[in-house]
């Protein structure tokens, strides 16, 4: 089976991406995790998440994936009993010394390693196989011929990322935050200096941000060449890019799986992922070097937009009453889009919308405001509405 | 006190014959097309002391390493991608890893000791930190002592796309700053290297427990500035503590860790 992978920060994001055909879900901890400033989750929080998850025959993934300090190790033990009493499906690590512990406390816990450790060769990938790593979770460098030799070499579970953003760096291989802000890169405090500009005297910035990674283009060949998890970056992501861009790779991998993606599905699929990100977004190792067209120069200047409009709370099939909350501005006459994981995306032209009491409004301009629609098509609660930007195909 | 020796990276061919001449000093050599962030590589015929591979390889940069360990003459190896301890398990030379900011506690230490000679340790730690590490450790450690600190390594030619973006003329080598921090970009054909600007020196080394040697990494300098850093004069040499006395801190509501 091929496995699409969901980044998740918090519950609710979990749930979305769960509710638009993510397999698994990786998040952190409250702590251990690189993700040090993100909401991250408790392990009550990582209970509930796990029980949801199984419940829906689905998998959760904890990252414990800091490079350890000799500081960091209290309360480690603990946490890895109580992941395993929980139940969580693997732990995600970098360090050995994580690796070591779970062996010798015999915890029935898998262990992924992470990108952190940047395995780019089936020696590496041998190494910690050896420690009883079930999954590795390649560099992000891995080539495609890298990616084959490793998997025919080693038989290990391949773990690739798909979407999202990059390092300019190996992962793990890079302390700029640390010089620069005191902020550790490695035990997930990173400042993203790879993201500001570096002043050269006499001549312009030096700017180093790669594009996000999008692999749109090569699932096909990575499903082809035994690639067991397919990876999207973004655990502090919103839940209308997790919606978006965990819709688009399923239903991508499903078409794709049943032989029935078209060329015009592709372009369409990529511009939505596009918009959605606010930056570009390319294949980056897998098929040659990143050169030039790989990279980003707009600096810390990256674009917004406000194309999420709505979540859809409660659909009433006989009144077609749908109640949303409001994410961005809408107003009558505004023509939008719906989107969820079990219909195709249609398109919608506002003529009314009414407030909580049912009373006609003009727009929808305060975040969070509860609105209702007539929609004449069925819709699901955590559908969502979003501007339309491009014609659906 | 026992004399401990220097591991001292060749970045700088003249100085060869002079470092020969020193009592406790060994020479490691990059080995050619195995690294980034070097002006001279060698090969492997022209390594007779301890051969340097910082970057991180392919299946196919294995093979080709296993053939040309296969006709070498070297006395150790440094390395950094674990792929390569199986390699030279067999192999009779002393075996170091570099474990470029992976290595920060006593436990991975001693993990990693059980498959090679020594590690060099890290710069990413407090002077606090790195005692605590060489008490702990099982085996000696070789101290990472002087140097330009690799704060950044990229499988990317930044410099190439750099110049192509901009037109201008493409340098290997490029000064940066952001704000009062200075950075050196030094990009090779499998990618780029962002180094500090000021030199790295480890406050009173001679003082640390558990060491085995110690390790210097000299990029840049001219061979007399070599020669007197190895002397421990370092008054001409702009250098800093990097995070020795400073501790890092990864939780942003008021700056505080979760330790």
């Amino acid at each position: 089976m091929i496995e699409l992978l969901a980044p998740a920060g918090r519950l609710e994001n979990i749930k979305i991406a769960f509710h638009y055909g993510a397999d698994a879900v990786y998040f952190g901890g409250q702590r251990f995790s690189l993700r040090a400033n993100a909401k991250n989750l408790n392990l009550e929080e990582i209970a509930v998440a796990t029980d949801y998850a199984h419940a829906l025959g689905k998998k959760v993934y904890v990252a414990v994936n800091i490079v350890f300090h000799d500081s960091d190790f209290d309360g480690l033990e603990d946490y890895l009993k109580s992941l395993a009493n929980i139940g969580v499906d693997a732990i995600i690590a970098s360090d050995i010394s994580v690796v070591k512990l779970v062996q010798e406390l015999a915890l029935p816990l898998e262990v992924h390693l992470s990108t952190q450790a940047s395995v780019l060769n089936s020696g590496s990938a041998k190494f910690w196989q050896k420690l009883g790593v079930k999954r590795i979770v390649l560099a992000r460098e891995a080539s495609r011929e890298d990616i084959i030799s490793i998997k025919k070499n080693t038989g290990i579970d391949i773990e690739c990322f798909i979407h999202g953003a990059m390092c300019t760096s190996f992962s793990g291989k890079c302390v700029l935050s640390n010089y620069v802000t005191g902020r550790d890169a490695n035990r997930g405090g990173c400042a993203q200096i790879c993201r500001w500009n570096f002043q050269v005297p006499d001549n312009p910035d030096l700017l180093i941000t790669p594009k996000d990674l999008n692999m749109v283009p090569f699932i096909k060949d990575m499903i082809d060449i035994g690639i067991n998890s397919f990876k999207i970056e973004g655990r502090m992501r919103s839940i209308y890019y997790i919606a978006t861009v965990i819709l688009v790779y399923r239903r991508l991998i499903d078409k794709i799986l049943t032989n029935s993606l078209t060329s015009r599905e592709v372009e369409y699929y990529l511009n939505i992922l596009n918009r959605c990100a606010n930056r570009d977004s390319t294949p980056q190792f897998y098929d040659k070097l990143p050169s030039v067209d790989e990279q980003y120069y707009l600096g810390r200047e990256e674009l917004s937009n406000q194309d999420f409009l709505g979540i859809v709370l409660e659909y009433d099939a006989k009144t077609h009453l749908a109640k949303i909350e409001q994410r961005n501005y809408f107003k009558v006459g505004d023509t939008v889009q719906f989107f969820g994981p079990n219909h195709e995306t249609f398109d919608y032209e506002i003529k009314a919308i009414y407030d909580e009491d049912l009373k006609p409004i003009d727009v929808a301009r305060h975040p969070q405001m509860i609105v209702y629609l007539k929609i004449d098509k069925a819709l699901e609660k955590d559908d969502m509405m979003r501007l339309k930007i491009f014609e659906i195909i | 006190m026992e004399r401990k020796e220097k591991l001292v990276v060749v970045t700088n061919k003249e100085i060869i014959p002079d470092l020969r001449d020193l009592n406790d000093v060994r020479l490691v050599y990059p080995l050619e097309s195995f690294c980034i962030g070097y002006p001279y590589e060698f090969s492997i015929t022209k390594i007779d002391d301890y051969a340097l591979i910082n970057r991180l390889l392919t299946d196919q940069d294995l093979k080709k390493l296993k053939k040309i360990l296969a006709q070498s003459k070297i006395k150790g190896l440094i390395f950094d991608d674990l792929g390569i301890i199986e390699l030279v398990k067999d192999l009779d030379v002393e075996k170091i890893l570099l474990l470029n900011h992976l290595g920060n506690n006593y436990r991975s230490i001693n993990y990693y000791l059980d498959y090679v000679d020594s590690i060099i340790t890290s710069s990413d730690i407090t002077i606090m930190e790195l005692n605590y590490l060489l008490e702990m450790s099982k085996k000696p450690l070789i101290l990472n002592t002087f140097g330009l600190i690799p704060l950044m390594y990229s499988r990317r030619a930044l410099l190439t796309n750099y110049s192509k973006h901009n037109n201008l003329k493409y340098a290997e080598v490029l000064d940066t700053t952001i704000n009062d921090k200075e950075f050196k970009f030094w990009e090779n054909p499998y990618g780029t290297v962002v180094y500090t600007q000021k030199y790295y020196f480890l406050e009173n080394y001679a003082d640390f427990p558990n060491v085995l040697a110690y390790y210097y990494n000299p990029v840049f300098l001219s061979k007399d500035e070599i020669l007197n850093v190895l002397k421990d004069n370092l008054d001409k040499i702009n250098t800093f503590d990097f995070l020795q006395n400073e501790k890092t801190y990864f939780k942003l509501k008021g700056g505080e860790n979760n330790d």
